[in-house]
């Protein structure tokens, strides 16, 4: 037996999922690591259609590991029903960096309501648009 | 990144019932995650295995593994455990699936395939993250 991506089902991800892609439950994102090692952190996101949306401040590991390997996991909990979750595996195919805060003020108004109470204009963050390739979940 | 064993102002969310983020590599070198019960007992994670998930097979190639425990009160706290799984066994007379299921159900585990053969592991700790 090996691994196998028949596994996963196709695109595209049920509308059964959209309580937690439009929700303000934290994904968590996984990523490669110099070493060929996995990392795994939570973070906002935003749903952008069939995207996801997230971001990533300058000069971290996880930016570095998404530019070596832009193939990413993203996994959304429910916070209710634990047996509900869904994964995506995909690749980030636009990295966009801003000094201007505009986008990190788009996730905090999500999540927060308010702009951020942290984050400096002149300082780069990154947007990153990532599309799913694979699903799975319940 | 801190290097070694977590501090054990993190013992909440290791003893509570949150499920943990766990992220592995898989054979072609691409991340996966999924949500998992697990134990932390005798100092250790402890984790239950079957055959039939692709994360088994995917530790058995590469044991690499990151594991994130978000407080459910409190999404800004986390740990984020990386390190490696130890050697995966046969979890004898399903001791630590029924620990695991105890701690999550209040029952032995009654879920599986009879006569399944459950697999167990610990995670060897090698750094550790939080916010």
């Amino acid at each position: 037996m090996t691994h196998t991506e028949s596994f996963m089902p196709e695109l595209p991800v049920p509308t059964r999922f959209d309580d937690l892609l439009d929700s303000t439950i934290l994904a968590n994102l996984a990523t490669i690591g110099p070493d060929g090692a996995p990392q795994v952190n939570p973070i906002w996101f935003l749903r952008d259609g069939d995207r996801i949306q997230f971001g990533v401040k300058g000069d971290t590991q996880k930016l570095r590991n998404i530019r070596r390997e832009p193939r990413i996991a993203l996994s959304f909990l429910s916070p209710d029903d634990p047996r509900h979750y869904l994964e995506l595996r995909g690749e980030v195919i636009e990295i966009f960096m801003y000094d201007d805060l505009s986008f990190l003020n788009l996730m905090a108004r999500k999540y927060t309501g308010a702009d951020a109470t942290f984050g400096e204009v002149g300082e780069p963050r990154f947007r990153m648009t990532f599309i799913p390739k694979r699903w799975t979940g319940q | 990144m801190p290097k070694g064993h977590f501090p054990d102002t993190f013992n909440d969310l290791l003893e509570s019932t949150i499920l943990v983020t766990i992220a592995t590599v898989d054979p072609e070198n691409r991340p996966q995650v999924n949500p998992s019960w697990f134990l932390f007992a005798e100092g250790k994670i402890w984790l239950s295995l079957t055959p039939d998930k692709k994360k088994y097979w995917n530790l058995r190639k590469n044991p690499h593994i990151a594991l994130c425990f978000i407080d459910a009160n409190n999404p800004q706290r986390y740990l984020e455990v990386r390190g490696t799984v130890g050697e995966i066994v046969e979890d004898t007379g399903n001791a630590i699936i029924n620990r695991i299921a105890r701690k999550y159900t209040g029952a032995d585990w009654a879920f599986g395939v009879p006569g399944e053969k459950r697999l167990k592991t610990s995670i060897d700790v090698e750094s550790w993250t939080t916010m």
